[in-house]
């Protein structure tokens, strides 16, 4: 059934999402090999939803996923919606894929744009959507209906606070779709995962792909912990977002005194953003430089900031 | 020997008078017979007598004694600061915030109203001290309120489920004050005086599955959201150097990518905490812990190279007191939900209105590492609330509002805001005034459809900020008149003056008279059928309610402010009484600035009456939502 589904329409989107290549632990172990059956879902529209654990070769799970066919309802009219929905380890949402031949529709069958598309993925991705909130009946306005009389009397006028939260035209879709993306399917994954978090989980985490993975596994990580200092460097050289800001917290005082690890960090300094250049700097009163590095960060002073190199001298002249 | 004795005892200010006469009494007695002597009657007890105590000087107590006040009835105020205005006070600086969250046209009207025009009007310095100078000027000039500052309530006595008698303890004073009340208001936000008396209350976060409330938890919990502790800060013309103490908490950059920084003039939203502990009986850790939050704060911003702006700023106030934004919620004949708040339910008892979002914060507050520190769901509009959310389900006598009264959860993170409170608050100040002109309990009010209408009708005389309720008032001698005009504009015809709408509500509609004032003085008659007797003239005007007004630290929230008399409102105007061809003058006032003003005067036979507009704060219209006469006994 995958085999039929369209890849093309989100490849952009994906690798913009794909994060870091990192080293050490291979990047094939976030990749599915296999899937297994994982659990059942009943949803508050009574539809059973099957959801599978997609399995990298250690057979663990890296995400889990679903292949739903719908019914989507507004007053009068139902439709079937078929999709196939991705989760990551904490149950975000992070991608989903349509049959060519069961494109997603608007208002009179008119097909999903580009636009769209995006604008779905964003809304899907946020799990303090407003729609969460909203009851089916209160996602139109009744009273703009009632006295409207040029309107059809089916389509009414979407709720004016989640105008911006829904697809034009495609309403009950978008909002039926938020409702299992981020319903009972996500609390299950993420309680699964929770119920097996070990040190290795956490640092395959770090190794993922997903933002919301690395940042998981930042924040329960235990500070002393050498054996993850590789993929901690490399989370502060190239992570994506605030995902630096963390990690350069959680890289141990050892890693801090080795000559490899300044000399990457401080060569790197120039290109960085200006909080995390500070967060560096912050962590080098006590830290024994080497010369060499200590030759870099003389070399790159003239790209920093006069307060950034006051801060500097310091430490070069008092160790 | 003797001298010697006597410039000792001079010296500990005794030496004189009759005392003098026997000094050896004193010297010749045991440590524990001297100390019997010593008066140990340290509190004095008072006892009182009055309709109505009032527990909580906040803005829903201070609404609440004017409110009764204003309307005959006998208050004690009572307050455990020094100050009026409770989390909107200089102690604790939160802007009032409510329904003008809705960008529309929403701002609460009332007594509030009256406080906040002549806070912008007295107070263009923007002076915290000078806001609560407002409040308390208010308060004291109403004759009918007793205020108490410095005095908190400890005990309750309860008979037959009412509130006989309730004390208070004041520490400046040494005072203990006994006061026995018809009615008791809970204003104290904590719900205090209410769960001392046995109120049944509510704590903690509700589950989805006991009222169907979409955003409450999976699971019921005994959390709640946190406290926040403010700060201020000024710029220099130098650098500002900061050292943090060795208490404060250490913060780097990752611990504000959910919680920008984004200015510093005002605090730093949210330092929030508490949510997962006591938020009344751990409140000294909980202050602690939010002052170590808050010097962590500012050291970060002064000193992490991240903020290197910062440098020329120093703080210039650091707030004591957290303030607060849930505890108790005393359990009234009617729970507010989640539901109540999405859609205007019109509630038959409806007495106030709120308009802020659905705001919850996570309990962990600032310990809430990556958490989005709020949650808020827009309203499309306000929503109503009922009087029966605002009285106690067993304690018969108990009046509340405020945070403390009969929501959800979920619900309250919506209602909590200031300005719904002081809403609150005078609804339940005129109740209790009318209940005891009535002789009729809090659920008695609501249980009796006539009486219930003709307090509705009140509130709505008074300004309150109500939902659909209609001047239907049959004492308005004004609703019976034929309005004329020297002119009017298309939208703002004369007829509007006794529409029975005072405000705009956003239908389309102006509600008011609009005439334009360049080409000179412009006039609206009220004429009668025949003549009538009346000696009181009230009058609604505008105030620009589509802005929000309010005194706040923080410079952006004065943006689309008008911190002086708002343009849009009659400044200079007199009215005439035309009886037999004859004009007599019967109001001439100056540079008013208020919404709502009320004209007594000897009681005149009229024909018509003539309001003649000679000059308005600004605008280019003279504007008048509502027009009403009477003849009071």
């Amino acid at each position: 059934m995958a085999g039929q589904l369209k890849h093309g329409v989100f490849g952009n989107l994906i690798s913009a999402l794909l994060l870091i290549a990192t080293s050490g632990h291979t990047q094939d172990m976030n990749k599915p090999v296999g899937t297994e059956y994982a659990f059942t879902v009943l949803t508050e529209d009574s539809l059973e939803i099957r959801v599978q654990a997609d399995l990298n070769a250690l057979q663990r799970p890296v995400s889990y996923s679903s292949l739903i066919e719908t019914p989507v309802c507004d007053d009068s009219l139902c439709h079937l919606v078929l999709i196939h929905l991705y989760w990551d380890l904490l149950g975000n949402f992070y991608r989903y894929e349509v049959p060519e031949d069961r494109p997603l529709t608007k208002f009179d069958h008119e097909e999903f744009t580009q636009k769209d598309h995006d604008k779905l993925y964003e809304i899907l991705a946020n799990t303090e959507s407003p729609l969460r909130d909203y009851r089916k009946t209160d996602l139109i306005d009744h009273s703009v209906e009632l006295k409207s009389e040029v309107a059809d009397a089916v389509s009414g006028a979407t709720n004016t606070t989640i105008k911006d939260d829904v697809i034009e035209g495609a309403l009950y879709s978008t909002y039926t779709l938020w409702h299992i993306v981020n319903g009972s399917i996500a609390r299950e994954i993420l309680k699964r995962t929770e119920a097996s978090v070990t040190p290795q989980l956490l640092s395959h985490m770090l190794h993922s792909d997903s933002h919301h993975e690395q940042f998981y596994a930042l924040t329960r990580l235990d500070a002393n912990d050498m054996t993850n200092s590789p993929v901690l460097l490399e989370l502060i050289l190239k992570g994506k977002a605030y995902v630096p800001l963390f990690a350069v917290q959680k890289l141990p005082a050892e890693s801090w005194n080795s000559r490899e690890y300044q000399e990457k960090l401080f060569s790197a300094l120039p290109v960085m953003s200006f909080e995390l250049q500070n967060e560096i700097i912050n962590k080098l009163s006590g830290v024994k430089l080497s010369p060499a590095a200590t030759a870099i960060l003389k070399d790159n002073m003239n790209r920093l900031t006069e307060q950034q190199r006051l801060k500097i001298t310091k430490v070069i002249q008092h160790p | 020997m003797e001298a010697k004795r006597r410039d000792f005892l001079k010296t500990l200010g005794l030496g004189s008078g009759l005392f003098f006469g026997d000094p050896v009494t004193l010297f010749g007695k045991s440590p524990e017979e001297a100390a019997q002597e010593i008066n140990k009657e340290v509190f004095a007890i008072r006892k009182y007598e009055t309709d109505l105590v009032v527990a909580g000087g906040g803005m829903a107590g201070v609404c609440a004694a004017i409110a009764a006040a204003r309307n005959g009835t006998k208050v004690i105020l009572i307050q455990n600061r020094s100050r009026l205005g409770g989390n909107a006070s200089s102690e604790i600086r939160m802007h009032i915030s409510g329904a003008s969250a809705l960008k529309q046209v929403w701002r609460e009207t009332g007594i509030l109203e009256e406080l906040v025009l002549t806070e912008a009007v007295e107070n263009p310095q923007r002076s915290y001290e000078i806001w609560d100078y407002i409040m308390y000027d208010k308060v004291v000039s109403e004759a009918n309120i007793t205020l108490l500052l410095d005095a908190i309530v400890y005990d309750t006595t309860v008979a037959n489920n009412r509130i006989t008698q309730i004390k208070a303890l004041c520490s400046q004073t040494e005072e203990i004050y006994e006061i026995k009340a018809r009615f008791y208001a809970d204003c104290t936000g904590d719900g205090t005086m209410a769960a001392k008396a046995g109120a049944e209350y509510m704590q903690g976060r509700e589950a989805k599955s006991q009222w169907n409330e979409s955003m409450a938890e999976e699971v019921a919990d005994k959390k709640s959201m946190g406290n926040s502790l403010l700060f201020t800060s000024s710029r220099h013309d130098r650098p500002m150097p900061f050292k943090a103490p060795a208490w404060a908490r250490e913060y780097t950059a990752k611990d504000f990518v959910k919680r920008p920084i984004r200015q510093w003039e005002y605090g730093y939203w949210w330092l929030e905490l508490g949510g997962l502990e006591d938020i009344v009986k751990d409140g000294q850790k909980i202050r602690h812990d939010l002052m170590a939050t808050l010097f962590g704060v500012w050291d970060y911003i002064k000193n992490s190279g991240n903020h290197p702006e910062s440098a020329n700023w120093a703080l210039s106030w650091v707030g004591l007191i957290p303030g607060k934004r849930e505890s108790r919620r005393i359990v009234g004949d009617y729970i507010m939900k989640q539901d109540d708040a999405i859609k205007d339910q019109q509630f038959f008892d409806r007495v106030a209105y709120g308009g802020w979002p659905l705001d919850d914060h996570p309990p962990e507050g600032m310990n809430g590492f990556g958490l989005i520190p709020a949650r808020s769901i827009p309203l499309a509009g306000p929503y109503s609330i009922p009087l029966r959310s605002l009285y106690s389900k067993n304690i018969k006598n108990l009046w509340m509002a405020g945070r403390n009264v009969s929501v959800s959860h979920v619900a309250l993170s919506t209602t909590r805001v200031m300005a719904t409170c002081a809403l609150m608050g005078q609804a339940i100040g005129t109740a209790a005034a009318y209940c005891k002109q009535r002789t009729l309990d809090p659920a008695g009010l609501t249980s009796d459809k006539t009486a219930l209408s003709q307090f509705q009708q009140l509130l709505l005389r008074q300004d309150q900020g109500i939902l659909g309720v209609v001047n239907a008032d049959p004492d308005d001698l004004a609703r019976k008149t034929k309005v004329s005009a020297s002119s009017e504009t298309s939208e703002g015809l004369s007829v509007q003056v006794i529409d029975g709408i005072n405000r705009d509500i956003k239908d389309g509609k102006t509600h008011q008279w609009r005439a334009d004032l360049q080409s000179g003085s412009q006039w609206i008659q009220l004429s009668w059928d025949k003549p009538v007797s009346i000696n009181r003239i009230e009058l609604t005007f505008d105030t620009g309610l589509q802005r929000f007004l309010r005194i706040s630290p923080e410079d952006s929230v004065y943006k689309n402010q008008v911190r002086r008399a708002q343009p849009e409102t009659l400044a200079d105007y007199k009215i005439e009484g035309i009886s037999k061809g004859k004009n007599t003058a019967l109001v001439v006032n100056e540079a008013n600035y208020l919404r709502k003003v009320v004209h007594d005067f000897d009681t005149t036979e009229v024909e018509a009456i003539r309001l003649t507009a000679l000059k308005t704060n600004g605008d280019a219209y003279a504007r008048i939502f509502e027009i009403r006469c009477y003849l009071e006994k």
